[in-house]
Order: structure tokens, then C-alpha cells, then sequence
């Protein structure tokens, strides 16, 4: 029973595969647990795929859903927050997808998550070019939201992984189901993009450093190390 | 798994910034020892890779920024109760791939005992039910909600349309049979630990007022439900409003006190009760969940007694009596509302009837007479009771109690309660001029000749727990032998059942003051039942505290207008008007 012994290897290692196991076996308490356990994390993270409340909490649903109807079939591989998020990430892209094909725009212009939206923040073009200290919170929350929307979705969603769920690139592979190399190319890409459009708001929480302030050349910029 | 595979990957990225893959890697800790120290040297000869890779990690770190989404409270709950069909039907095949919009609501299966939600369009059951209940307290019913209810009915074809009138109410009630299977589950509701009633409200229920977008959301939740929970609704509806109109209004009580307690529950308690297979175990988990509550609303130093109990057992007493002496404190509130303005006037007396002295003097006989009470008088050494007591021993600790609480502590409404609990459970009828009847030895020796009939007393005196007692004896020997009854004694035997027969006293209230005040009809059926025991008296009794007669029959039935005992001490029965308003 070689498959019996990985199972009980496994979930001696992760509660969560231990909880899983309970639910494979029509314990409905487990599943409410589960639930409970993973909702915020869910939720969470769908939110900033699909930029939606509403959207992100039914996406939530239909997750926890899936795991729900196939838990009959669920055999203890990887670590459970793995499984879960693979389906997730499957679930996100499919709808991803979909919505590309048929856009909606959204009514409401105040909505920070719809491209109009957006746009109403002003966006400096330039780094010589300081951006205003008088942008608010709110107004940098939209450039950072905007700027993870201008990922593609791909590269979107592993960024949100590596930095929402602290997975590291070989967890990212496992759920993406792709190679670690790709990985590691998505995410230098997705980070580049993030880098072009957000530098301009890297110092709006404090003094730009001298370097920056006094010579915005390229050379003396500070030592990370420093 | 049924999952569709995403699209393969697309790697033709824009703008590529090509060299930094290492330089990610590197600050995400992901490269081997060998190349992470190449990039360590790089970074050191290079202030440009120095920048790239400051703003690389700098830009990142802004993602920080973003707010993180949380579910809203019942996101677990919906999600639960959303997924409890699969349970009943995990071997059937989805129809169609799962959409994001699938909703659900509240509904049962067939088998009726089990609250399951089916995928429908949207509802939320709970929130539904607050939205609902709000909205009805608030706006008005009338001809608009007769026409929003109508409409569905009207505009186009609906499916199991049932009966209008009889659906209207349902509907109408709709949120608070939501967390109900059936009438069975309601009265068990019904109990102390549970949803009680409060005793300040005997009164109906009044029905919750519809109002159109309610009514509209009533009809499009209850429209998708399958058609056994339809049924099942119908069902609890119909049976609940064919029941006593007393019984119906205090189920109305238990169904709305649960319907609130369950709204006001924290999502996760909820869910525990909604997640329930089968309606015993729901019941289980209510109660579990309201002891707990109760537990929890103890004042501190109770919670430590009771937690330094010595054993489970000592636990359960002072539970047990903590209770008891709460539910004394919640009666004597009840109560003194009631009498609020005598309490509360210029001259502050007792509560009636121990403010007015001749009834307060006449009870205290009634108590000698009628109970068999005698508080001077030693108690009979055997028995621990006062000789001849028609109460228990149970039921005279706790009248010598709420006496002596009510004359230490001026606890007059539990003494009331208790008097008046005591007289309603041990009816007491006229005696006749002569001893009564309270032992087989009274019996005429002409009558004995009869050989069962002989026998049949002897059993009987060897028996029965109320030799002695009257009129409780007398009541065993004439109600039970029926295969007797042509030997049995005439009915007059027992005891007095037609004007001339009772003592001088009630003869003369018969007289003077019952007879004039019956209606023609009244007094014809009481003549009806001449010469019948116990129908008459009892007869006799009861239209004595009809609201148009409204006496106390002399030495037989509490002292005092028995529309007075209901008003102020009946937790049952409605209350004949309307106790005084709080100020």
C-alpha cells in the first residue's frame, strides 16, 4: 500500500492534508474548517487577480466548490495549500480568459479596478520628473493596482503567489504547471514591468534619497547594500 | 478533476527587460551558491546593476501598499451551506461547467428533516432575512404588496403555484421558517433551556407586514425552491395556524425568538446549526450553542463558583439552582408589571390580592380549606406534610417557601404564582353538607351487598393514593369504574349536584348571585346537568368566571374576580386586557 503509506507520510507533515483526508471521507465539519481556514487567503488573493470584490469572493466559492466535488479523487501529493491554489490558479485564468473575450466596461468611473478608472490618476512619465507629494494613499493604491493589471495574466498571477502567498518559484512551477526556469523568466519579466511603472512612487512615502535628489544621473545611485 | 486546462503559455512577453532574470532571482533568493556570488560580484563593479536592483526590490516591496481583501462575515457560511447538495447528490453528474455566479439559498431535502441549499439565483437566506425583517418593520404593507405578490403569480407561467390565500401567509412568515424543518422541530424549540417564550408576552403574535420589494424577494426565494421544502412549508404553515389559537401564539413567539437568535449569531455559529444532517442533531447543536451563550452571560462570580464545583455533580445543582432562582427573578419581573401602577402609586401596598384584606383573609382560608394547609399546625411526623394535605410534598415545600419569602422579603408575586399555579392544577368542588366521600368504608352497607361491586372497593381503598382526599376520591371512584357503572352508586352519592344540595353558603350563591346573572341558554344547560356528578358543579364552576359573571364561588375557587388571577398571575391564557403599560 504504497499510496496508504505516502498518504499517512504526508499528513504527518502538513495538518492541512490531514484535514483534506477528513473531508475526502464526508467529514462536513472538516470542510467547514477548511473553509474557515482558507477563506481569507482565498479571497485575498483572488481579489488581486481579478481586481473585484464580488468577482473575487464567487471565484473563492467556486474553488472551495471544486475541492468540494472532487475530494473523492484527491490523493495527498504536495503540499495541500498547493493543490488548493493549482485549482485557484486554473479557475482564474479560465475566467481571465473569458473575460477578454468578452469585455465589460465598467459603468462606474470611480471604480479604481476599470481602466477609466485609472486613468484618472495622473501618471508621471518621467523620473527626473518627482511625482507629487500631494497624490494621496488611495490615488497610489490605483497606480500599484494598475500597474499589476497591466501584467498579463500569467505573469500576474505568479507575481501574486510569490508575493502574497510567499511561495517560492518551484511551489509557483508546481501550481502553474510549468518549469521552474519558466518561472523564474516570468517573474524577472513581470518584475521589470513593475519596476517601469512604479519607480516614479518608490520614494513618495519619504525624502528621495540625494543621489536622486541632487544628480538624477544615472550613476550615483545609492548601494543597495548601503 | 473536471478542470479545463488554461491556455498554454504565451512567452512572447513585451519590453522583456532580458538581463535581470538572475538579478530577480538573486533578491528572491532563488539562485545556487555559485551563481548568487556572481551576481554578488557584479553588483558590487556595477552602480547601474546596483540601481536596477535597488528599484527592482523597491517597486516590489509597493505591492505592500495594497489592501488585503477580506471575506465579508458570511462568506464561510453561504460558501457551507452552498455546497451541502453535493452531499445528496455527489454521484450525479454537473450540468454544464460551474459558473461564477452560481448562488444558492436555504431549502430542504425531500426527506424533509435536512436543511440544504440548492444552486439558484441569488439569494443569501440569512442576510435575506434581516434585509426582510427590517424592511417590513419599517415600511407599510397594503394594496402595493397585494399587487407585487400578485405579479409573479399574473405576468407569465408559474411553476407549482399552489394555493394564493394559503401561500400569501406562508410567505408572510417566510423568515422565520427559514431555520425550520416542520412542526415537530418547531415544539421542541418550545422549552426553557431554549426559546421559552418571555411571559410578558402571551398576547398573538402580530403577523409580519409585507411590504412589495419583500414580497417580491419572498416569492422569488420561495419560487426556487424545490418541490418537497415547498410542501414541507406548506405543511408547517398549515399545521401551525390549524392549532389552539394559544398554542399558535406561542409557537409564533418560539418561531420569531429563533429566527432573531439565529440572525444575530456569529457567522460561524450559525453555520454549525445550518450544517446539521438531520433536525435532532440541529436541535443538539441549538441547544449546545444557548448553553454556551448562557454560560457565557453568567456574572463572574456565579462562573467561578460553578467551575469550582467539587464533581459534575455539585456542578449540576448549582447550575440547577441558579436557574430556578433566575427564573424566580424573570417571574416576579413578569408579574410586577403588571400590577406596575399599585406598586408604583402614592401609597405603595402589596400586590392584589394581598393589598385588599378581606380577599388576603379569605385566601389564607382558602389555603386552610381547600389546599389543606394548616401552617400553625405541627406537621404529621409520617409523612413530613400537614395531615389530610391534598398537595405534594414537593408542592407544600414550595408554598411554606414563597410564603415565608413573601412575608420576610415581600415576595408577594411568587406567592401569588404559586397559589394560583397550585389551584389550577387541583380543581377543588363543593363539598357535600354531609362528610364527604373519601373512603370506601362510607359506602352505604345496603350498596355492599352487590358482590364485584364489594370487591372492586376493597381493590380500590388497597390502591388508590387519594383515599381521603376530597374531592380526589370521589373523582376515582365515579370516573374510572365503568364496567361498574350499573352497579355504582347514583351520582348524588358522591357528592351535591343540584341547587339544595350544596352547603348554605354556595346554595345561596347559586341563588343569589350565579343563577341572576346567567343568559337564558347558560342557565338552561346548567339545569341540563342536574343531578350529574361532577358535571354539574363543575359546570357551575366554570360559568362562574365567564367574563359576564366573573365570581369566585365561596370556598371552592380562589377568592378575588377570576378575571383578576388570570390578568395578574396567568402566564398562559391571553390576559383579558391589556396589563398596564410600563411607565
Amino acid at each position: 500500500m504504497a499510496t496508504g503509506q505516502t498518504s499517512a507520510l504526508m499528513a504527518l507533515r502538513d495538518p492541512d492534508i490531514r484535514l483534506m483526508l477528513r473531508v475526502r471521507a464526508d467529514d462536513r465539519a472538516a470542510f467547514a474548517e477548511l473553509v474557515e481556514k482558507y477563506q481569507h487567503r482565498l479571497v485575498g488573493i483572488m481579489h488581486h487577480i481579478v481586481g473585484k470584490a464580488d468577482e473575487a469572493e464567487d471565484l473563492a466559492q467556486e474553488v472551495f466548490l471544486r475541492v468540494y466535488r472532487t475530494r473523492h479523487r484527491y490523493t495527498p501529493k504536495a503540499k495541500f495549500a498547493t493543490w488548493l491554489f493549482t485549482i485557484a490558479n486554473n479557475l482564474a485564468l479560465n475566467v481571465l480568459r473569458d473575460r477578454k473575450r468578452r469585455p465589460t466596461q465598467s459603468l462606474d468611473p470611480a471604480d479604481s479596478s476599470s481602466p477609466a478608472g485609472f486613468h484618472a490618476v495622473p501618471m508621471p512619465v518621467d523620473r527626473a520628473a518627482p511625482p507629487t507629494h500631494h497624490l494621496q494613499q488611495v490615488e497610489l493604491e490605483g497606480v500599484i493596482r494598475r500597474a499589476l493589471e497591466d501584467l498579463n495574466d500569467r505573469q500576474r498571477l505568479a507575481v501574486v503567489l510569490n508575493k502574497f502567498e510567499d511561495m517560492n518559484y518551484a511551489e509557483i512551477a508546481e501550481v502553474m504547471d510549468l518549469s521552474v526556469k519558466a518561472v523564474k523568466s516570468l517573474l524577472s519579466r513581470a518584475r521589470g514591468k513593475l519596476r517601469d511603472a512604479l519607480t516614479p512612487y518608490i520614494y513618495m512615502d519619504g525624502p528621495p534619497p540625494d543621489a536622486m535628489a541632487d544628480a538624477p544621473a544615472d550613476d550615483e545611485a545609492p548601494d543597495p547594500e548601503a | 478533476m473536471p478542470e479545463q486546462k488554461p491556455p498554454p503559455i504565451d512567452d512572447r512577453d513585451e519590453d522583456a527587460p532580458g538581463d535581470d532574470t538572475e538579478l530577480t532571482a538573486y533578491l528572491d533568493g532563488e539562485l545556487e551558491e555559485h551563481s548568487a556570488r556572481e551576481v554578488e560580484a557584479r553588483l558590487a563593479r556595477d552602480p547601474e546593476a546596483r540601481r536596477r536592483a535597488d528599484d527592482l526590490k523597491k517597486s516590489y516591496d509597493l505591492l505592500d501598499y495594497l489592501p488585503k481583501r477580506e471575506p465579508s462575515a458570511d462568506f464561510a457560511t453561504r460558501t457551507i451551506t452552498k455546497l451541502l447538495p453535493a452531499l445528496s447528490d455527489a454521484g450525479r453528474p454537473q450540468v454544464g461547467s460551474p459558473s461564477t455566479t452560481v448562488q444558492a439559498t436555504a431549502s430542504s431535502r425531500p426527506s424533509g428533516s435536512t436543511m440544504v441549499l440548492e444552486p439558484i439565483e441569488p439569494t443569501r437566506p440569512f442576510r435575506f432575512a434581516i434585509f426582510w425583517l427590517i424592511l417590513s418593520a419599517v415600511c407599510g404593507g397594503g394594496a402595493y404588496a397585494a399587487h407585487a405578490f400578485a405579479r409573479p403569480y399574473l405576468a407569465g407561467p408559474v411553476k407549482d403555484r399552489g394555493d394564493l390565500a394559503t401561500d400569501y401567509r406562508m410567505l408572510v412568515h417566510l423568515p422565520w421558517y427559514l431555520g425550520v424543518d416542520d412542526l415537530g422541530f418547531l415544539k421542541q424549540l418550545d422549552e426553557p433551556d431554549l426559546f421559552v417564550p418571555k411571559l410578558t408576552t402571551t398576547a398573538a403574535v402580530p403577523a409580519p407586514e409585507p411590504n412589495g420589494a419583500a414580497t417580491d424577494r419572498h416569492i422569488e426565494l420561495f419560487q426556487s425552491y424545490p418541490p418537497a421544502r415547498k410542501q414541507q412549508l406548506r405543511k408547517l404553515d398549515q399545521e401551525l395556524h390549524e392549532l389552539p389559537t394559544p398554542d399558535q401564539n406561542r409557537l409564533c413567539r418560539v418561531l420569531e425568538d429563533y429566527a432573531l437568535w439565529l440572525d444575530r449569531l456569529s457567522d460561524a455559529d450559525r453555520r454549525e446549526v445550518l450544517i446539521q444532517p438531520d433536525a435532532a442533531e440541529r436541535l443538539e447543536a441549538v441547544r449546545r450553542l444557548r448553553q454556551k451563550q448562557w454560560r457565557e452571560s453568567l456574572p463572574e462570580p456565579v462562573r467561578k463558583k460553578i467551575a469550582g464545583a467539587a464533581d459534575i455533580e455539585e456542578r449540576l445543582e448549582f447550575v440547577r439552582q441558579f436557574k430556578k432562582t433566575q427564573q424566580g427573578r424573570r417571574d416576579e419581573w413578569t408579574l410586577a408589571h403588571r400590577q406596575w401602577d399599585t406598586l408604583h402609586g402614592p401609597d405603595r401596598k402589596e400586590p392584589w390580592p394581598f393589598s385588599d384584606p378581606q380577599t388576603a383573609k379569605q385566601l389564607e382560608e382558602y389555603i386552610r380549606t381547600v389546599f389543606k394547609v394548616d401552617f400553625e399546625v405541627k406537621l404529621d411526623p409520617k409523612s413530613d406534610l400537614p395531615s389530610g394535605t391534598r398537595l405534594s410534598k414537593q408542592e407544600f415545600f414550595e408554598l411554606r417557601e414563597t410564603k415565608r419569602a413573601a412575608t420576610n422579603d415581600g415576595k408577594w408575586f411568587l406567592y401569588g404564582l404559586t397559589i394560583h399555579r397550585l389551584a389550577e392544577k387541583h380543581p377543588y368542588l363543593p363539598e357535600p353538607r354531609q362528610r364527604p366521600f373519601v373512603n370506601a368504608e362510607m359506602i352505604p352497607p345496603e350498596s355492599l351487598k352487590d358482590l364485584p361491586y364489594k370487591a372492586w372497593f376493597g381493590q380500590l381503598n388497597r390502591k388508590t393514593l387519594n383515599r381521603g382526599k376530597w374531592p380526589e376520591f370521589a373523582l376515582e371512584v365515579a370516573e374510572a369504574p365503568k364496567r361498574f357503572a350499573g352497579v355504582a352508586p347514583p351520582p348524588s352519592f358522591f357528592g351535591p349536584c343540584k341547587p339544595g344540595d350544596f352547603t348554605e353558603p354556595i346554595d345561596r350563591f347559586l341563588a343569589e348571585q350565579l343563577l341572576p346573572k346567567l343568559s337564558p341558554a347558560e342557565k338552561d344547560g346548567l339545569g341540563k346537568l342536574e343531578g350529574k356528578w361532577p358535571e354539574y358543579p363543575r359546570q357551575m364552576i366554570a360559568l362562574s368566571s365567564k367574563p359576564n359573571v366573573d365570581l369566585a364561588v365561596p370556598g371552592v375557587t380562589l377568592p378575588g374576580k377570576p378575571s383578576l388571577w388570570m390578568l395578574y398571575y396567568d402566564f398562559v391564557a391571553a390576559p383579558a386586557a391589556n396589563p398596564p403599560a410600563v411607565k
